[in-house]
């Protein structure tokens, strides 16, 4: 660009400067980018050829630990070396840890322990080492990032004194595996076979064999993370499935009852579930349930409790029987530190009346179009699996009577500690408020509306909770004599088809 | 976008009245992010030959059901040894959690440092 064209643009001579100065500007940056492209091309043809010569492959199967062995071998060889070990170094800690460890190779730094006494535990016990940035000849060369040759070990005031023969050094070389001003860790090997010591030849040669080794170890490390996320994220989604397949298809279809649940997984695995199952032709038991543990193990026990519920339920009226059984199994069958919050109730469908229980779960509301308030049930109660029955057996047992046009909602804290922005809780009162609004309305859509809210009041901010709603709304009153006011719907999936005593589920 | 974690201080220092008692002070959050360090902080006090201790909850904003599980797992291990373990004044907020939860019946809550030495002294 000359100032010629840059005036016919109708520019000033100051702008046409400083125009000019951006354009080289700009054509000294494109030459430093060119340069640095360049420079990474090397690096990686570097690293590709050490990886052909080594025969790894860098794919789905990589696995970090396995890799930088092969490394670790294929260099203690080329130096001709008698035992080698490879350091990496944690950024965030500031320690070195060996993870690939070949043949008999000392301490770098002095220690006394019985173990090293003992061939078959010393590379167990050296990869055990945590060597701190600084501390002995392998965390000098982390600091320092340069070489370091000690042709004559044994003389070496530098270097640990060790009393078993086995693990007396006459040489060592140790090298930085450093990629331009970045440090992974320190490569080091011991005593060159026969009769001589290392010398600058071998030096030079673990040097280059250490830049590419570097190169080579970023990129397997690279690599294996990326690959490791997948095997979750796989793992993830078949847990979420599996979940997705154990809740009920649809709600029971009732003459005169309206059913309706919803579930939400904060993340791919929830700690949320809830039930719907026949405990005899004329009971329905309905559950939520709140696992503490997250991920797969949680999703483990969320499993042995659905099915220790659905089979301790059967043919049983009281829900307290039935959770004092599963209280006893989750016990036995979970650790110390998981416990599971539970509402169950089992209602007598013919008389509208429900016996439940909650195990340290949320309240159950009631409310009704006539209330102006809703009631929160809080009967005394404890979460499975923490103590033995003797405590346990103390949770109360309450029996209601749903009337026409009442409602009754079971949720998880998830709906409760649902946040904001300024991390507040939508909380029981904001919920409370909302049921009244939502009285005249159909069981699903009364779900709706609260999950409305929650989104309206967190805005767009994640949930880090599972969110589980459970809605029973009295359409009809109690069943007229003749009636058993059951739904005939043959439509209803196996599990809650009447004769359905055994369940497959 | 993912909230900042949010720490957890802990104070630990043996208890002005009896050198036997060590008295935990947690200020912050116990949940899936700092419960490590309240594991780590619990085990090297049991460790060292505690058995009675004082968590003091007066500053504790929060606890997760990560929280509640360890805390759970140290109560049911220091009563195993002999000892005990009571929740010193937690807030509102943290007590109306566990009293939900039903561990109002498992854990000895405690609204000043004298019951919770008395008890610790008398039941252990």
């Amino acid at each position: 660009m000359t100032l010629i064209s840059l005036a016919s643009y109708g520019l000033g001579a100051a702008a046409a400067v400083f125009l000019l100065r951006v354009a080289l500007d700009y054509r000294n940056r494109a030459a430093e980018m060119e340069r640095l492209h360049q420079a990474l091309r090397e690096e990686r043809a570097a690293a590709l050829d050490l990886l052909n010569r080594i025969g790894l492959r860098v794919d789905s199967a990589l696995d970090l630990d396995g890799s930088l062995e092969i490394i670790a071998d294929y260099i203690v060889e080329a130096t001709d070396a008698e035992a080698g070990a490879i350091f990496l170094l944690d950024p965030a800690t500031r320690v070195l840890q060996a993870r690939a460890v070949v043949g008999m190779f000392p301490p770098m730094h002095q220690t006394s322990d019985y173990v090293l006494t003992k061939r078959k535990y010393l590379a167990e016990r050296i990869k055990r080492d945590r060597v701190e940035v600084g501390e002995g000849i392998v965390g000098f060369v982390a600091k320092t990032g340069e070489s370091l040759l000690i042709a004559d070990a044994l003389s070496d005031p530098r270097v640990p004194k060790v009393s078993t023969d086995f693990l007396q050094m006459s040489s060592i070389i140790v090298a930085p595996l450093r990629i331009r001003q970045r440090i992974l860790g320190v490569f080091a090997v011991v005593n060159k076979r026969g009769e001589d010591s290392f010398d600058e030849r071998d030096l030079h040669l673990i040097q280059q064999l250490a830049e590419q080794a570097a190169l080579v170890v970023d990129m397997v490390r690279m690599y294996a993370e990326r690959a490791e996320q997948q095997r979750i994220e796989q793992e993830l989604r078949v847990a979420h499935e599996f979940q997705r397949m154990l809740l009920p298809r649809e709600a029971p279809r009732i003459d005169g009852l309206d059913v309706a649940a919803f579930s939400q997984p904060a993340r791919e695995i929830g700690g949320d579930s809830y039930d719907f199952f026949w405990v005899d032709p004329t009971h329905l038991g309905v559950a939520i349930v709140d696992v503490s543990g997250k991920g797969i193990p949680g999703a483990l026990v969320m499993a042995i409790v659905r099915s220790a519920l659905r089979a301790e339920a059967q043919g049983d009226l009281s829900p307290k029987a039935v959770l004092r059984r599963v209280n006893a199994r989750v016990l036995e069958d979970t650790q110390d530190n998981v416990f599971v919050t539970m509402t169950y109730g089992v209602i007598d469908v013919p008389t509208r009346r429900m016996r439940f229980v909650r195990a340290g779960h949320e309240p159950l509301i009631t409310w009704n179009a006539r209330d102006l308030h809703p009631r929160l049930l809080i009967p005394k109660g404890i979460a499975l699996g923490l103590v033995d029955d003797e405590t346990f057996s103390m949770i109360e047992e309450c029996e209601i009577s749903l009337k026409e046009g009442d409602t009754a909602l079971l949720y998880t804290d998830g709906v409760i500690e649902a946040m904001d922005a300024a991390s507040r809780e939508y909380g029981s009162e904001r919920l409370l408020s909302r049921l009244q609004e939502e009285q005249f309305r159909t069981a699903d859509d009364q779900i709706r509306g609260i999950l409305a809210d929650i989104n309206r009041f967190s805005a767009g901010i994640p949930q880090h909770d599972d969110i589980t709603l459970l809605a029973i709304r009295v359409l009809k009153a109690q069943a007229q004599a003749g009636e058993e006011g059951l739904s005939e719907d043959a439509s209803a999936p196996a599990a809650l088809k009447r004769e359905g005593a055994s369940h497959g589920a | 976008m993912e909230a900042k974690p949010k720490p957890l201080a802990i104070d630990a220092k043996p208890c002005d009245q009896d050198a036997e008692i060590i008295v935990l002070a947690l200020s912050g959050y116990l949940d899936t992010h700092t419960v490590l360090d309240f594991d780590q902080a619990m085990n090297r006090r049991l460790e060292d030959g505690f058995v009675r201790f004082i968590v003091d909850a007066g500053n504790l904003n929060y606890i997760s059901s990560a929280g509640i599980g360890s805390l759970m797992r140290f109560v049911q291990e220091v009563r195993q040894r002999g000892g005990g373990l009571v929740l010193l004044q937690p807030s509102e907020r943290v007590y109306a959690v566990l009293d939900l939860l039903g561990f109002a019946l498992i854990f000895k809550f405690a609204s000043s440092i004298e019951e919770a030495v008395s008890f610790l002294r008398e039941k252990t």
